[in-house]
């Protein structure tokens, strides 16, 4: 029997927040009930703390939804968590910056900041009563130590499972390979993997992930995300299907990516 | 060194009148700067091109013994025969299409130059050992040129080349179904640390070449190539890039003839309407910031995409006489 895999989808996060790419409230309600109608595991539905426009679309999503989990991104700040606790989603998604170069070029604060501050937001979101996921920005240019050590501070606080991403998309597959089995071995979690396409890899390094244990799989709708992009979901799906069981409809999943594309297409100009 | 050899114009499909002679051999020296050891070249393209540029290294692709007598002047072939008494200037291409198929390999093992081509679905195996495999069952080192059916094919050649592999063929933007040469080539500088004398800055000159030789646009977010990859609207990414640009960038753009560039849209934030303001050589209270960025997000929402300069300039221009008007009514 094949092994399941869940997809989870950043199209309505990350795909959108790529340069040239707006979705309007009525695009993000119809591309999510598409994706909960063709089995995605969970969908990455934006970005409350952007405003009233991404609420909006929020709360029509949660009202729509079937068996999708619906997840709200947040950056480590308690202000942009009470804009996702205003559009009670299913998940609440922290985002930890936890490369040297995230660390002290971008935040300008140190590694216990890091730490004091993440549990803080982890707290908040968990004693509201709700499930809370962590994702290692630029995880895969940081110390693996730290990023351990982290997961592991998570795990004890109740956090349901760590997004491992390739921010800027330079691992290959035996340096994911390895990195997934180090944090499943020492903090016994569960992974989920978010790849970028910098260097054309992101659908190798997400299925060797895949393959070496993690068992949540970010993926985008056309592949479209930050610079290269991220991991294109109709070519993740394709790559795994022989070994992977994703629970996803192929043929019916073309029709949602034709969806985007057409959204996509008919921008004003 | 890794010896890499770049298959892009036996990729290309050749029409009547398109393209011309000119254009492949432009192709031809462009090639060589972006890291091709050897250009790999039909029996037609070479007759369209005629006298082919001096100073690349090439390898002319045959389908028969006849082509390898009329054109004996090169310093390598490739074929798909598996004839060894060709000669040792012949590279036998083998296309093996099932990593299942690799053990029946061995009856291949005495030929002087192997190409192994396909192995698409590489990643979805154990491919670890099967490359071990693979290099240990030949006895001169075999050149590999994965295809990119599951999208892996620059992931697979990286990995060749990790494990000791020392030749790999493959093609500019992927053309053709290969592995791709400017990932490689940047893979091989950024992510394997290896010194190279290739300059990648000349890469929008051979994207150029390539759209008008093929007739197809490159995808604006293709990995290297598209036009789009260094465009940042993501207020933390506008924001970071500001601080310290190795915070979202993999690389220089200018390695790759690139220059980034902030854009304003609906994942904007204060900071990125700052910056974008000082570009423009602006500066406004934190108070009509605030009051930009909230109309730049609804412009962004109703064009359903980023906004232009001129959008944004034409926005502030707004705000600011909104204010004025406040302050003198």
């Amino acid at each position: 029997m094949k092994s399941r895999k869940y997809i989870v989808d950043t199209t309505l996060r990350d795909g959108e927040q790529s340069a040239g790419i707006a979705f309007d409230e009525k695009d993000k309600v119809r591309l999510a009930k598409l994706m909960d109608d063709i089995g995605i595991y969970q969908i990455e539905a934006g970005i409350p703390a952007i405003g009233n426009v991404e609420k909006r679309a929020f709360a029509k999503i949660m009202e729509n939804k079937k068996n999708a989990v619906i997840s709200a991104w947040n950056r480590m700040k308690i202000s942009d968590i009470k804009h996702s606790i205003e559009c009670n989603p299913d998940v609440i998604h922290i985002s930890a910056p936890v490369s040297y170069v995230q660390i002290y070029s971008k935040l300008r604060k140190n590694k216990q900041w890091l730490r004091n501050n993440l549990t803080e937001c982890v707290s908040y979101a968990l004693e509201k009563g709700y499930k809370v996921t962590v994702g290692f920005e630029d995880a895969s240019r940081a110390d693996i130590s730290f990023v351990v050590s982290l997961a592991v501070m998570l795990k004890d606080m109740g956090v349901s499972h760590i997004r491992y991403a390739d921010t800027v998309g330079v691992l290959t597959p035996h340096n994911i390979a390895d990195v997934t089995r180090t944090l499943i071995r020492l903090a016994e979690m569960d992974v989920e993997i978010h790849g970028h396409n910098d260097f054309g890899m992101a659908v190798a390094n997400s299925l060797e992930a895949a393959k070496n244990g993690a068992k949540y799989i970010d993926c985008t709708f056309l592949g479209i995300g930050e610079r290269a992009g991220n991991c294109d979901f109709i070519k993740f799906i394709k790559a795994s299907e022989s070994i992977f069981n994703c629970g996803i409809d192929k043929k019916q999943a073309l029709e949602v990516q034709k969806e985007v594309y057409t959204i996509i297409k008919s921008r004003a100009r | 060194m890794f010896k890499i050899i770049d298959r892009t114009l036996t990729s290309i499909k050749l029409e009547a009148d398109h393209p011309t002679a000119e254009m492949l051999s432009h192709m031809c020296e462009l090639l060589p700067r972006l890291g091709a050891d050897y250009i790999e070249i039909s029996v037609p393209v070479l007759e369209r091109i005629g006298e082919l540029p001096t100073g690349p290294k090439y390898i002319l692709k045959i389908d028969s013994i006849e082509e390898l007598q009329k054109y004996n002047n090169f310093e390598m072939y490739v074929s798909k025969s598996k004839d060894n008494t060709l000669g040792d200037k012949v590279i036998h291409e083998i296309q093996v299409n099932d990593v299942r198929e690799i053990p029946m390999l061995s009856r291949y093992q005495d030929l002087t130059h192997v190409r192994i081509t396909g192995l698409d679905e590489l990643m979805c195996a154990e491919y670890a050992p099967a490359i071990k495999r693979l290099k240990e069952m030949f006895k001169a080192p075999i050149c590999l040129s994965p295809q990119n059916s599951y999208c892996c094919a620059t992931a697979i050649a990286i990995e060749w080349l990790l494990s000791g592999g020392q030749s790999v063929a493959v093609s500019f933007a992927g053309i053709g179904g290969y592995a791709a040469l400017e990932e490689l080539m940047m893979a091989i500088k950024v992510i394997m640390h290896k010194k190279t004398s290739v300059d990648l800055s000349i890469l929008p000159e051979a994207t150029m070449l390539y759209e008008t030789i093929t007739k197809h646009k490159i995808s604006y977010k293709k990995a290297v190539l598209g036009e789009n990859i260094f465009v940042v609207e993501a207020g933390i990414h506008a924001d970071g890039i500001n601080k310290n640009p190795l915070t979202y960038e993999p690389y220089d753009p200018k390695t790759v003839g690139k220059c980034r560039k902030i854009v304003v849209g609906k994942h904007s934030g204060a900071s990125a309407i700052k910056i974008k303001l000082k570009e423009k050589g602006a500066k406004l209270s934190d108070n009509l910031v605030e009051i930009v960025l909230e109309k730049v997000r609804d412009e962004s929402v109703t064009l359903r995409r980023s906004l232009t300069d001129i959008e944004f300039i034409h926005i502030v221009k707004e705000v600011m006489k909104s204010e004025k008007q406040k302050i003198y009514s």
